[in-house]
């Protein structure tokens, strides 16, 4: 074995070693690459996948708020529609017994008062003080109507009281009784003599609502007394009978009245804003057409319903029934 | 002859209410409670001017408006839409149905509302 058996030797092991090297090194670059490329499709299908899937939810996206916003849009032309509406009507209620005032005061400021006779005179003065309280009452009607409107009105358990209904009838009977007695209508409280159970509420909404029920029957009773106006007058004596009690679980408020009653056929539209029956427009041409709306916003806020039966010339009977405090 | 209106308002005390002024300062004032009764007592008084509610039971003022100037015999009286009520589309519907003008009540004094009434009354 000479010298160059071992050159040969060597150099064939270095080839071969750089062959394998040569292997391992390609190896190692094209599975690199191949890895690549596989993972760079993978990745391109992946976002065009979620491209897609974000283009079609766009669509429904767009589709829902574009929906959503022509709701809106509705539902704020008819609120502005509505809104228009309601000052149009509040305006002219507020107008009719402004401008009887104003006149009357012109009248007096220029002297015209004078040259009237004293009881036309006295009549006229009296108006004008009888349309300043109808028109505080038109105003404090609009003015809960709009805070009834804006915060759709429910009792919350944490400002609410519990109440006791027959103290807060007493009250109201009491300071109906002056004007009850001046129109000769006997108003008749038929307080229970136990205790009724308890509801919970707001005071000052439900006494309004008591207060304006049992207003409307001594105004929609006529009187058999001598009155200015000569519309609310009548031989048959009037009452306003007024009951409180529990049945089952709901406490029953009515106010009874025999007074002009109501057209069977516009029963239905009682409690409606607004709504006036035609015989009660008839009597008294001001009036802000609110006062049953309010009664039955504010009932059915506290979780109860009103109801009413009625018979044209005979009368009518208003009823509130509320739950029971559990 | 003293100048003649006729008031078709429903409010008795806005009706006693002119009745008293309108007299005070000359004219023969009628009235009447309802467009129906209106209508008949514009053809039998023959009024210079009416002044017509819009707001009343049964009937609506330009309800009444319209028949009014339909009918040969008080077309020609000149009618005022004469109200509280103070929407554009009812004051456009009036004049558009013929009214001479469309007044709020609470706008116009009393001693404007008769100047106004000289003005615009129709002498025979």
């Amino acid at each position: 074995m000479g010298i160059a058996y071992w050159l040969d030797r060597g150099i064939a092991t270095s080839v071969t070693i750089a062959v394998f090297v040569l292997v391992i090194v390609y190896g190692y670059f094209f599975a690199q690459s191949t890895g690549k490329i596989i993972e760079a499709n993978f990745s391109e299908k992946q976002a065009k996948e979620a491209l897609q899937e974000l283009a079609d939810h766009l669509e429904i996206k767009v589709k829902a708020q574009t929906r959503n916003l022509e709701e809106k849009n509705k539902n704020l032309e008819k609120l502005i529609k509505m809104r228009s509406e309601f000052l149009d009507l509040a305006s002219h209620q507020l107008r009719t017994p402004v401008g009887v005032i104003k006149n009357i005061m012109e009248m007096m400021d220029d002297g015209d008062m004078g040259r009237l006779p004293p009881n036309v005179r006295k009549e006229y003065i009296h108006n004008a003080f009888e349309k300043s309280l109808k028109l505080k009452k038109i105003i404090s009607d609009i003015l809960v109507t709009s805070e009834l409107d804006t915060a759709s009105f429910t009792v919350n358990n944490k400002n609410a009281q519990d109440l006791q209904l027959e103290d807060m009838v007493d009250k109201i009977v009491a300071d109906t009784k002056f004007e009850a007695g001046q129109k000769k209508i006997t108003l008749d409280w038929q307080r229970p003599e136990k205790p009724l159970p308890l509801v919970v509420g707001y005071e000052h909404y439900l006494s309004y609502a008591i207060s304006n029920l049992i207003d409307n029957a001594v105004k929609y009773t006529p009187s058999t007394g001598e009155t200015s106006e000569t519309r609310d007058r009548r031989d048959k004596p009037g009452w306003v009978k007024i009951r409180a009690e529990a049945k089952g679980r709901e406490l029953v408020f009515s106010v009874e009245d025999n007074g002009i009653g109501i057209p069977s056929d516009e029963i239905g539209n009682m409690f409606k804003k607004f709504n006036r029956a035609t015989n009660a427009r008839k009597m008294y041409t001001d009036g802000s057409g609110l006062g049953l709306y309010i009664i039955k916003e504010i009932v059915e806020g506290h979780g109860g319903r009103v109801g009413v039966e009625s018979r044209l010339g005979e009368g009518s009977t208003f009823k509130i029934f509320l739950p029971i405090k559990k | 002859m003293k100048p003649r209106v006729l008031f078709i308002e429903d409010d008795r005390d806005q009706i006693s209410l002119y009745k008293t002024k309108f007299e005070l300062e000359g004219f023969d004032f009628f009235y009447a409670c309802n467009g129906a009764e209106g209508t008949v007592m514009a053809k039998d008084k023959k009024p210079g001017l009416i002044f017509l509610d819009i707001i009343m039971p049964d009937e609506n003022g330009l309800e009444v408006l319209k028949k009014l100037k339909k009918d040969e015999d008080t077309k020609g009286i000149p009618t005022v839409l004469f109200t509280n009520l103070s929407d554009k589309a009812s004051r456009e519907e009036g004049i558009k149905s013929g009214a001479i003008d469309y007044l709020v009540k609470t706008d116009i004094t009393l001693k404007d509302l008769i100047r106004w009434a000289r003005e615009n009354i129709k002498r025979s």
